[in-house]
C-alpha cells in the first residue's frame, strides 16, 4: 500500500507542478533601443514643477538635447507669449534651459482646435502685408531662443502656396536661427488628413532646420477610443516622408500624455492623473499587446469613459518596434514633458544605446 | 446334558426373555434417533437361541406431511393439515436430513432438520429479508421447551446456511440474496482514516471571465462507512491569458455512497472557505495583487474504485459557487463590452477531480 500510495501522490503532484508552470511568463521589456536625437515639447512659456523636475534631471538631459516651448500665440498678425508669461519670463526660462545644456526653440501656434476651419491664420497668410507683419513679430522673438518651430493649424489646401511663402519669408527673416515645422502625419498623397496638402513638405524641407512628424492623437477624430499612437502608424508616416532622401533632420513624435475619452469630449491627462484616477475608481489598468495602458470606468454620470496612456515600459516597447522600420537618423519628439511616467528618463538613459 | 451345558442354556433363556420384555416396552414408545445401541454380546460357546421371531415394533401413526411448491419448482413449505410442520406433528416420509423452504422471491424461509421423517434438531425460520426470526429445537417431531436439553438428545451441528438461491432463467422469481453474509475480503476497505491528494481541472466563471481552474487538495476522509466526512485543503490556480489567481480552499464535506460496496457511486456536498490572491498582470501601474475571502459550497457525484484493501481512487464532478465575503475594495476589471466588473467576485465553478486515497490505521 505505501508504495502505491506514494506513487499516486507523486504523479498528481507532478501534474499540478506542470500546470503551475504554464502560468509563468516574461514581461517582454526590450533590453535596449537605438539612440536617437531627442526633443521635448513643453506646452507653455513657463516650466511647471513637473516639467522643470524632468528637464533638470540628469536622466532627461542624457536623452534630450532640444526643448520646444509652445509659447508664442498668433494674435492680430503678431505673436505674443501665452499669458501670464512675457518677454522677460520667456528669456529667463530659455536661459535656465540653456544652462542645463538644452537648445531651446519657441513654438508658434494659433492655439486653435483642429476642428476649427478655416483657421484664423489663413487670411493673414493670404495677405502679403499681414504675413510680413507676422513674420517680423516672430523674428523678433526668435532672438530670445535658438530657433522657431512653426505649428500650423488646419489650413485649406488652397493655402499651400501662401504657407510656403510664409516659411520662406520667415527663414529669410531669421538667418541666424533655425526654423522648424510640426508637420501633419500624412501617409498618402493626396493627404489622408484634412488640410494636409496645405503643408507641402517636399517643397519646404530644404528650408527647414528640422521636421517633426506629429505622430500623435491617432484616435483623436475617429470616434473610437484607442492608444495615442502606434508603432505601425509611426513607421508608415516616417516611410512616406522619406526622411532618408534629404539632409533635413526628421523626428517622429511620441506622446508623454494620455487621452481621456469621455462620453462627450476628449482631453489630455498625465500619467500620474491616469494612475490616480484608476486608483480612485478601483479600476485595474490593462496593458495591451503593444504595451500601451488603458482602462475604462463609469464616471459620475453613469457613462463609460476610456483612458489610454503610456508609461516607461510602453514607450520603450514602442521605440523598440520603431527601431525595426525607422532609421536612427530620425529623432524623437517627446510631446508633453511633465506628463510622463517619472521612470521614463532613467529607463531611456539606461537602455537607449 | 452336563451341568455346565444346562447352566448355559438357562442363561440364554433368561437373555431372550429380557430382550422380549424390552421389545414390548419399546413398542409402546415412539422411535428415537438415538445412536444405535450396541449389539448384545454373543454368549461364548452358545448355540443360537431357538426363540420365536418377535413381531416388528409398532410404529406411531402420524399424518403425512404435505409439501407445496412455487411455480418455479422451489419448495414453499411443508404443511401438516392446515398448519406448518413446526406447529403440528406430522411425518415427512422417512426423510433424514435438511430441507429448505423458500419465499416466492427466492429467499430462504425455513431450514428444517429431519430424522426418520420427523423433525429432529433445529428448525430455523427467516423473514423475507434474510433475518432470523426463530430458532426451535425438536425431538421426535415435538417442539422442546427452551432450557437445558434433555439427556439423550444429541444436537447435530448447525447446518451450513444454504447458498443464495439460484433460479433458472425461466423463473419469474427474483434472485436476490437475502441472507446477510460476511463480505469477501475483496470488497472491504480497511483502515481508519484515508489520506490522499485530489487533483482537479475545470472552469471558474464570473463576470470577469472564465479562466481554467486547476490544482490539488490534500484530503482526509475518515473510513466511517457509507456516510463519511471529507476534509480538504490545497491550492487551486485560475488562469487564462490575462487573469491569474491562486486560491487556497479549506473545505468540509460529506460523501454518501449509493451502494454498499467498495466500488460505488457516491454523492458529495461540501462547504468551502477560500482565500484568493490574484496577480495583476502586465507590470502595470497600481496594485500588483489583490486578495479576497470567498465562501460557498459545492455538490457533485463521483465514483469510488477500490485499489486495494487500503487504497482507492475517487473520481467526481463537482459544481458549486462562491461569493466574496471580505470588506476590501473590489478592484474592477475593464471589459471589452460594458462596464468594468469585479476581478474577484461571485463565481460559479465546475471541476473534474481525481483523488487517490490511502487508508491508515487498522
Amino acid at each position: 500500500m505505501p508504495t502505491a500510495f506514494l506513487s499516486g501522490l507523486c504523479r498528481i503532484s507532478l501534474l499540478c507542478g506542470v500546470f503551475a508552470l504554464l502560468g509563468c511568463g516574461s514581461s517582454g521589456l526590450p533590453d535596449s533601443v537605438k539612440r536617437r536625437a531627442g526633443t521635448v515639447v513643453v506646452e507653455s512659456c513657463a516650466l511647471e514643477p513637473f516639467s522643470q523636475s524632468s528637464l533638470l534631471s540628469d536622466n532627461a538631459r542624457a536623452v534630450v538635447s532640444d526643448v520646444v516651448l509652445v509659447c508664442l500665440y498668433v494674435r492680430s498678425d503678431a505673436v505674443t507669449p501665452a499669458a501670464p508669461a512675457d518677454r522677460a519670463s520667456v528669456t529667463q526660462v530659455v536661459s535656465m534651459l540653456r544652462q542645463r545644456g538644452y537648445r531651446v526653440q519657441l513654438g508658434v501656434t494659433t492655439g486653435e482646435p483642429l476642428a476649427q476651419t478655416p483657421s484664423l491664420l489663413e487670411p493673414t497668410l493670404r495677405d502679403v502685408n499681414r504675413r510680413g507683419a507676422l513674420t517680423a513679430s516672430i523674428a523678433d522673438f526668435a532672438s530670445l531662443a535658438d530657433g522657431i518651430v512653426i505649428i500650423p493649424p488646419q489650413l485649406s489646401n488652397s493655402a499651400e502656396p501662401y504657407f510656403r511663402s510664409f516659411v520662406s519669408e520667415l527663414v529669410t527673416a531669421t538667418p541666424t536661427h533655425h526654423v522648424s515645422l510640426f508637420a501633419p502625419p500624412i501617409t498618402t498623397s493626396p493627404s489622408d488628413i484634412p488640410g494636409g496638402d496645405a503643408i507641402n513638405l517636399p517643397a519646404l524641407r530644404d528650408q527647414l532646420s528640422q521636421v517633426y512628424l506629429m505622430t500623435l492623437d491617432l484616435h483623436c477624430c475617429d470616434g473610437e477610443p484607442g492608444p495615442t499612437t502606434s508603432a505601425d502608424w509611426i513607421s508608415e508616416v516616417a516611410t512616406f516622408a522619406k526622411p532618408a532622401q534629404t539632409s533635413t533632420p526628421y523626428s517622429i513624435a511620441l506622446p508623454l500624455y494620455g487621452t481621456h475619452f469621455g462620453p462627450k469630449d476628449q482631453r489630455q491627462l498625465s500619467y500620474l492623473e491616469a494612475v490616480g484616477l484608476a486608483g480612485h475608481e478601483h479600476i485595474e489598468i490593462l496593458r495591451d499587446h503593444s504595451g500601451s495602458l488603458h482602462f475604462d470606468y463609469t464616471d459620475e454620470t453613469g457613462a463609460l469613459a476610456h483612458v489610454y496612456f503610456d508609461d516607461a515600459q510602453s514607450t520603450l516597447q514602442l521605440l523598440s518596434e520603431i527601431d525595426q522600420h525607422v532609421p536612427t537618423t530620425v529623432g524623437v519628439l517627446y510631446y508633453g514633458v511633465g506628463s510622463e511616467d517619472p521612470a521614463l528618463w532613467s529607463m531611456l538613459k539606461e537602455r537607449m544605446k | 446334558m452336563s451341568v455346565r451345558k444346562w447352566r448355559s442354556a438357562c442363561f440364554a433363556a433368561v437373555q431372550v426373555a429380557t430382550l422380549a420384555s424390552a421389545a414390548v416396552s419399546l413398542a409402546d414408545e415412539p422411535p428415537s434417533v438415538q445412536p444405535e445401541q450396541e449389539a448384545l454380546p454373543l454368549l461364548p460357546n452358545s448355540a443360537p437361541a431357538q426363540v420365536p421371531a418377535l413381531p416388528p415394533p409398532a410404529q406411531p401413526t402420524f399424518p403425512e406431511a404435505l409439501t407445496t411448491m412455487w411455480p418455479n419448482g422451489k419448495l414453499s413449505g411443508i404443511g401438516c393439515g392446515e398448519q406448518t410442520i413446526t406447529l403440528a406433528l406430522c411425518r415427512y416420509g422417512d426423510y433424514t436430513g435438511t430441507i429448505t423452504t423458500y419465499y416466492v422471491d427466492g429467499s430462504v424461509s425455513q431450514v428444517l432438520s429431519f430424522a426418520a421423517g420427523l423433525l429432529e434438531g433445529l428448525a430455523e425460520t427467516y423473514d423475507s429479508r434474510g433475518h432470523l426470526i426463530s430458532r426451535q429445537l425438536f425431538h421426535d417431531g415435538k417442539l422442546l421447551p427452551a432450557g437445558p436439553l434433555p439427556s439423550g438428545v444429541v444436537l447435530r451441528a448447525d447446518p451450513t446456511l444454504p447458498p443464495p438461491p439460484t433460479v433458472s432463467s425461466q423463473s419469474a422469481v427474483d434472485t436476490v440474496p437475502r441472507i446477510t453474509m460476511d463480505k469477501s475480503d475483496d470488497d472491504i476497505l480497511r483502515g481508519l482514516v484515508g489520506i490522499g491528494v485530489r487533483g482537479g481541472l475545470g472552469l471558474v466563471s464570473s463576470s470577469a471571465g472564465t479562466p481554467f481552474y486547476l490544482g490539488g487538495l490534500f484530503q482526509v476522509i475518515p473510513n466511517l462507512g457509507r456516510i463519511r466526512p471529507e476534509f480538504g485543503v490545497g491550492v487551486l490556480y485560475a488562469v487564462k491569458h490575462d487573469y491569474q489567481r491562486i486560491d487556497v480552499p479549506l473545505s468540509v464535506g460529506i460523501q454518501g455512497d449509493l451502494f454498499s460496496s467498495a466500488d460505488t457511486l457516491y454523492l458529495v456536498v461540501a462547504a468551502s472557505a477560500v482565500y484568493a490572491r490574484r496577480s495583476v498582470l502586465g507590470d502595470v501601474p497600481g496594485p500588483s495583487s489583490e486578495s479576497a475571502w470567498l465562501m460557498g459550497g459545492e455538490g457533485g457525484i463521483g465514483v469510488r474504485l477500490r485499489r486495494s484493501s487500503y487504497s482507492y481512487w475517487l473520481g467526481d464532478i463537482r459544481l458549486g459557487g462562491l461569493g466574496r465575503v471580505d470588506s476590501a475594495a473590489r478592484i474592477l476589471l475593464p471589459q471589452p463590452d460594458g462596464p468594468p466588473t469585479p476581478a474577484i467576485g461571485s463565481q460559479f465553478r465546475m471541476m473534474l477531480s481525481l483523488a487517490f486515497i490511502g487508508n491508515i490505521g487498522s
